[in-house]
C-alpha cells in the first residue's frame, strides 16, 4: 500500500419494494395463460408467500456465487465482505461493502455479479482528486434513467456509507458519527430525492478529507 | 404504417375443444395420447403411411409425400415432438407453415390448429413443440432427466430447433412461419437467424418486451433490477417471475410423474426471451405481419406497431373490437387466424 493510500471501507445499500412488480407480473401471467384474468386476493397472497420463499432460498444459497463472481472481477486493492440482504414482506434491503486500499480506486472499481453477466461500476460517476493536502471524493448514485410517475419510487432508496481514519475535514454526508477510531459519514437518498435530481446537479456525494 | 383489420365475420365459436385453454384438459376426440410418443426417427418419406395416388411435384414433393403424422424427430437440437398436416391441395407445392404455439404450448392444440389450417386454410402445416414444451420436453425428461431445463432457453436456440426441424424433414425451400405470443417471439427469431428460410414470419400477440419491466415502471425497474448498488437484482426479478409464472397456467396431466417441470419449464423459456425487444429482432427482417388485440397487456399494441415498421414487407393488423383485451387469439378466435394467415399468404384464398 502506498504511504499516501488513504484505506477506507465503502458500503452501498438498496432498499427495493418488489410488491408491484409481483402483483403485475401475475396480472400479466394470467393474460398469458389465457385465463384467470381476475386476481382472488389468495392467488394475490399466494404469490407474494411464494415470492418471499425463493428470494430467501436465492440469498441463502445464491450468496457464495455471487460473491465468488464479484471477488474474481474486482481490481487489485479492493476486499469484498459477505453480502448481506434482509427481506420485510417484500420490501428487500442489500448492502454490500468493500475494503479498499486506497479511495482512489473507487472510480475504476468494477464486477461482475453473476459469471457472463457484464460488469457493472457503481462509482463510475464517482471522482476523486488530491491536493492542497486533501483527498476530494465527489460522486452520485449511478446514472439510471429514473423518470416516471413519482410514487413508483416510492419505497426504493440508496445509501452509502464512508469510514475511514484520516480526519473529515467538510462533508454533505446525512449524518457523521464517529466509530471507534474511524469516522463514519452516511448519505441517504429516497426514491424522490433521486428523481428529483439530475445528473447535471453537483454536491450529490461531497467529502474533503485530510491527506 | 395503415392498421388493418382482417376480412370476414370477427369473433366465430370456438368450435374444437382442443383449442380451449386450462388445466390439462382430457384428449379430445382423435388425438392419440400415449405416455410416451410412439416413434423417434429422422424423417423417410419410404416409411411414412401415404396412400399411393398422383406423384406429388415441387420443392416440397419429398416432404410432402410423408403425409401426415404426429411424432418425435430426431434432430441435433434433442428429439422434437412435431404434428404435420399435408395440403391436399397441392401438397408438392404449398409452402409449409410452421406453428409455434405460446409457452405452455401442448401436442392437443398445435394439432388441432394443424388440422384447421389444413382443412380450412388449404395450407401444409408443420406444429413444432420447442424446448420446454409439451412431449418435447417429456421426452427430455425420459431421455436425459430434463438437461434442456439447466439453462434459460434463449431465442437463438429455439430459432435453431425450428431450423433443425426443417433439415430433419428435408426441407430446404423457404416456409412461413406462424408463432402466438412466445412462440412469435421465436418466429421472429426464426426469421432473423435463417432469413433464407422463411418467406414470411407472422406473428400473433407476441411477446415484445419485458413486461415486468413496463409494468414496475421504468425508473422502479432501474432502481431495483438494474442498479449497479444491488447484486441481488436480477436474482430478486427472477425470483419473482418463478414466484408468479405458475398463476394463469395450472398444472399440466402430462408431466404429473415430473413434478416441478411444467413450471421450470415456464421460467427457462420466459426468462430466454425476457431480454428481447421483437423492434430489435424483427429490424429490416423482410415480410414480418403482426396481429394483434388492442388492451393485450401481455403485447402492448404500440411496440408491435413499431416493430411491423421496422420490417420490409411487414404489416400491422388490429383484430377486430369484439377480441379487444384478448392475448390468446388460438383459443379466441381460431377462426379469424384462418382468415388473416390466408390474407397474407394467399389472398386469393381469403373469404369475404
Amino acid at each position: 500500500m502506498s504511504p499516501a493510500a488513504i484505506p477506507a471501507t465503502v458500503r452501498i445499500g438498496t432498499v427495493s419494494d418488489m410488491a408491484p412488480l409481483v402483483e403485475k407480473t401475475l396480472r400479466d401471467v394470467a393474460a398469458l395463460g389465457g385465463g384467470a384474468p381476475e386476481l382472488t386476493a389468495e392467488a394475490l397472497e399466494a404469490a407474494r408467500a411464494r415470492f418471499a420463499e425463493e428470494l430467501d432460498q436465492t440469498f441463502a444459497a445464491g450468496a457464495a456465487e455471487v460473491e465468488q463472481s464479484m471477488q474474481r472481477t474486482l481490481p487489485k486493492g479492493v476486499k469484498l465482505l459477505p453480502l448481506e440482504a434482509s427481506r420485510e414482506g417484500l420490501v428487500v434491503t442489500s448492502v454490500t461493502t468493500f475494503e479498499v486500499d486506497d479511495l482512489r480506486v473507487l472510480p475504476i472499481l468494477q464486477m461482475a455479479f453473476e459469471p457472463g453477466q457484464p460488469r457493472r461500476r457503481p462509482f463510475e460517476a464517482f471522482t476523486v482528486t488530491v491536493e492542497d493536502g486533501a483527498v476530494t471524493i465527489e460522486g452520485m448514485p449511478p446514472p439510471m434513467a429514473l423518470e416516471g410517475p413519482e410514487d413508483e419510487l416510492r419505497a426504493q432508496a440508496l445509501r452509502l456509507a464512508l469510514e475511514v481514519e484520516v480526519p473529515v475535514l467538510e462533508s454533505n454526508a446525512t449524518s457523521s458519527r464517529r466509530a471507534g477510531d474511524r469516522t463514519h459519514l452516511e448519505w441517504r437518498f429516497d426514491g424522490a430525492q433521486l428523481r428529483a435530481r439530475s445528473a447535471a446537479d453537483r454536491g450529490w456525494v461531497q467529502a474533503r478529507l485530510q491527506r | 404504417m395503415p392498421v388493418e383489420q382482417p376480412r370476414g365475420r370477427p369473433g366465430a365459436l370456438v368450435n374444437d375443444p382442443r383449442l380451449v385453454p386450462g388445466p390439462d384438459a382430457a384428449p379430445v376426440g382423435r388425438v392419440r395420447r400415449t405416455a410416451s410418443p410412439a416413434r423417434v426417427d429422422g424423417f423417410d418419406g419410404a416409411t411414412a403411411g401415404r396412400a399411393a395416388g398422383p406423384k406429388i411435384v415441387g420443392p416440397y414433393a419429398k416432404f410432402a409425400s410423408g403425409g401426415d403424422f404426429s411424432r418425435t424427430v430426431l434432430t441435433p437440437s434433442g428429439e422434437i415432438f412435431v404434428a404435420v398436416r399435408v395440403s391436399k391441395q397441392d401438397p408438392g407445392g404449398e409452402r409449409p407453415l410452421v406453428f409455434l404455439d405460446g409457452l405452455a404450448a401442448l401436442r392437443e392444440r398445435g394439432e388441432a390448429m394443424a388440422d384447421k389450417f389444413r382443412d380450412e386454410g388449404q395450407r401444409t402445416v408443420i406444429s413444432v413443440l420447442l424446448k420446454g414444451q409439451g412431449d418435447t420436453l417429456l421426452r427430455d425428461f425420459e431421455k436425459t432427466g430434463g438437461k434442456s431445463l439447466d439453462h434459460d432457453l434463449s431465442d437463438t436456440e429455439q430459432a435453431k430447433v425450428v431450423t433443425d426441424v426443417l433439415d430433419a424433414l428435408g426441407i430446404t425451400a423457404p416456409v412461413d412461419v406462424f408463432g402466438l405470443s412466445y412462440g412469435g417471439a421465436i418466429a421472429a427469431a426464426v426469421a432473423r437467424d435463417a432469413p433464407d428460410r422463411v418467406a414470411n414470419a407472422l406473428l400473433v400477440a407476441p411477446h415484445v418486451r419485458s413486461q415486468a419491466r413496463a409494468q414496475m415502471g421504468e425508473a422502479a425497474w432501474q432502481m431495483a433490477v438494474n442498479n449497479p448498488w444491488n447484486p441481488w437484482g436480477l436474482s430478486m426479478y427472477r425470483s419473482a417471475a418463478k414466484a408468479t409464472l405458475g398463476h394463469g397456467f395450472g398444472q399440466r396431466e402430462i408431466f404429473k410423474a415430473h413434478p416441478g417441470a411444467f413450471h421450470e419449464a415456464l421460467f427457462r423459456l420466459a426468462m430466454g426471451v425476457d431480454k428481447n425487444e421483437l423492434e430489435d429482432t424483427v429490424a429490416g427482417v423482410k415480410n414480418v405481419h403482426v396481429l394483434v388485440a388492442e388492451d393485450d397487456g401481455a403485447s402492448p399494441l404500440k411496440y408491435n406497431v413499431a416493430a411491423a415498421e421496422g420490417s420490409p414487407g411487414g404489416s400491422f393488423t388490429q383484430a377486430p373490437d369484439a377480441l379487444k383485451g384478448q392475448h390468446d387469439l388460438v383459443s379466441a378466435d381460431p377462426d379469424m387466424l384462418v382468415r388473416w394467415v390466408n390474407e397474407k399468404l394467399s389472398p386469393e384464398r381469403a373469404l369475404p
